[in-house]
């Protein structure tokens, strides 16, 4: 039963994003369509196809928020590139699901986000001010002026820095259950703020928080391909990954190394491990709490295991090193 | 700069700052490689230190310094506000040392200019034909003739690209070589520097 209600909690938000495959005829520098109530997709050619000239492209298209039949969906970009005169549907490739990933790996709760970037703090803006009217009253003692603007900027940068706790705008996550059936399929998330590039998406899975917000797809020729994107709103990534001979148990760590990690014990004390090298049993660690924004409401009563892996661990999972990847299992 | 193109430079590199804090601008969608706050932060100097100045206006020795170190603080400031938002920290400094540096030439040509009538007639017309007349055409390109059957000219994009202007701009959006701007600028300032040599009228 609890099972049933997750995998339905699981699968009501639809993918936003599918991959299609089209067709543009030249003379055509790019195209742009709106798809209604999804939002609009654009192709950027580095090379304008000539007169007669036809060429298949495969292009990121919205999706509607609301879950439609694959039929639907179809006419709906169909309409779309017929507005455009240069192009035509070949093949809507079906957004991919998460088959093989339990219910419980999917519903759990995604990593708290910072709802906006970095801000100027007033008090380094009192700063600039007093500095800025300084310096005009000063504005001919070139040294006085020099010296100061180097005091304000340090003095700026320090107050922006230091002040407030780090907004976090992307993160990714392996989410994993340990002791569970030998090979059952990890789930790999990516959340971002706003913005999303990559260059493959038809073997994702990508919705949008909150679900009705319009998305723009940009499709280019040259990396990243694809970017899209959401302002005021989080792209979530989620693919399949496979554990194949990767292990995690509190015996040996035949998974990777870990640059810092943490372990909740079922009574709920929570132990800072601090790093794990691959090959080696769990360390002792002494009580610490982890980032606070990687464990809002996970379950009580069982391990939780959380730890940052390396650059360069487990890059099958996802491209490039920015943000660093975190693992987040229960039972261990 | 004089004072009052200093106070309006001021608040007009602060705005975009001020405007993201009261939630009107959100500068999320720029990837590491993009320098949005500083991007805009730096167009306001460069535009103003570079103005060509009537031949009236009295002239202030060493302005162009003070124009750069006014800049600095601010300049400073959102460069660390697009660190702390994502930008890569060699990324950001790279292109903060460059704005600093564009800010400096521009008052520096704009002060050499002022000597006299002829390098004042140079300096304004190569800043308005190229520094400021490229990149509105380059716009107006990229905006107004996005129709699909007519690609964006190369000249075009070439002539902005040796305006410091262009370079803040896409300097917001993702990265920017600023190596033609500089040279363009170096051009610049030994012409107007030829021109306002000798005694000044």
């Amino acid at each position: 039963m609890i099972a049933a209600v997750l995998l339905l909690v699981a699968q009501t938000a639809a993918p936003r994003v599918a991959a299609a495959r089209i067709e543009v005829n030249g003379p055509c520098a790019g195209i742009s369509a709106r798809v209604e109530g999804a939002g609009s997709f654009e192709l950027v050619l580095d090379q304008p196809l000539s007169a007669g000239e036809r060429k298949t492209f495969e292009v990121a298209v919205p999706l509607p928020a609301s879950p439609l039949s694959a039929e639907w969906n179809t006419k709906l970009i169909t309409e779309a590139l017929a507005s455009t005169a240069h192009a035509a549907l070949i093949e809507l490739v079906p957004a991919r699901g998460l088959d093989g990933v339990s219910a419980e790996l999917r519903a759990r709760p995604r990593a708290a986000l910072g709802d906006h970037g970095a801000r100027l703090p007033w008090s380094a803006l009192f700063v600039l001010g007093a500095a800025f009217a300084i310096s005009l009253h000063q504005r001919r003692r070139i040294v006085v002026t020099s010296a100061l603007a180097l005091f304000a900027s340090v003095a700026a940068v320090v107050l922006v820095h230091g002040l407030g706790a780090p907004l976090i705008s992307a993160a990714r996550i392996v989410e994993m259950r340990f002791g569970e059936l030998p090979g059952e399929p990890w789930l790999a998330v990516e959340a971002r703020r706003g913005v999303l590039r990559s260059d493959r998406i038809a073997d994702e899975r990508i919705e949008v928080e909150p679900s009705f917000a319009p998305v723009h797809c940009t499709t280019r020729e040259s990396s990243p391909r694809f970017e899209l994107t959401a302002p005021g709103a989080t792209f979530v990534r989620s693919r399949t990954l496979q554990p194949g001979a990767r292990r995690l148990a509190r015996e040996v760590n035949a998974f990777g190394a870990f640059e810092a990690s943490w372990l909740r014990e079922p009574d709920g004390t929570w132990r800072a491990i601090g790093p794990w090298r691959l090959g080696d049993p769990l360390p002792t660690g002494k009580p610490g709490e982890p980032p606070g924004w990687l464990v809002p409401a996970l379950p009580m009563g069982t391990s939780v295991f959380l730890g940052r892996l390396a650059a360069g661990e487990l890059d099958l999972a996802f491209t490039g090193s920015d943000p660093p990847t975190w693992v987040r299992g229960l039972g261990l | 700069m004089r004072p009052p193109a200093s106070i309006v430079a001021w608040c007009a590199s602060l705005a975009p700052l001020l405007l993201e804090r009261a939630g009107v601008l959100d500068f999320a969608l720029a990837g590491p490689a993009a320098a949005p706050r500083l991007g805009l932060c730096a167009l306001a100097w460069i535009a103003l230190a570079g103005l060509p100045c009537a031949g009236s206006a009295p002239r202030e020795p060493h302005s162009w310094w003070g124009s750069a170190m006014a800049s600095l603080p601010v300049l400073a400031t959102a460069s660390a506000l697009d660190v702390e938002s994502g930008a890569a920290l060699a990324h950001a400094i790279r292109t903060a040392i460059w704005a600093l540096a564009f800010v400096a030439l521009t008052g520096l040509a704009a002060e050499l200019a002022h000597r006299r009538a002829t390098s004042r007639g140079v300096h304004a017309a190569v800043w308005l034909a190229v520094f400021l007349g490229a990149p509105m055409f380059a716009a107006a390109f990229h905006f107004g003739a996005r129709a699909s059957a007519f690609p964006f000219p190369t000249f075009v994009r070439s002539l902005a690209n040796s305006s410091p202007l262009q370079w803040s701009l896409h300097a917001s959006t993702g990265a920017a070589s600023p190596y033609t701007a500089f040279a363009a600028l170096v051009v610049l300032c030994a012409l107007a520097a030829h021109f306002g040599r000798g005694a000044e009228a």
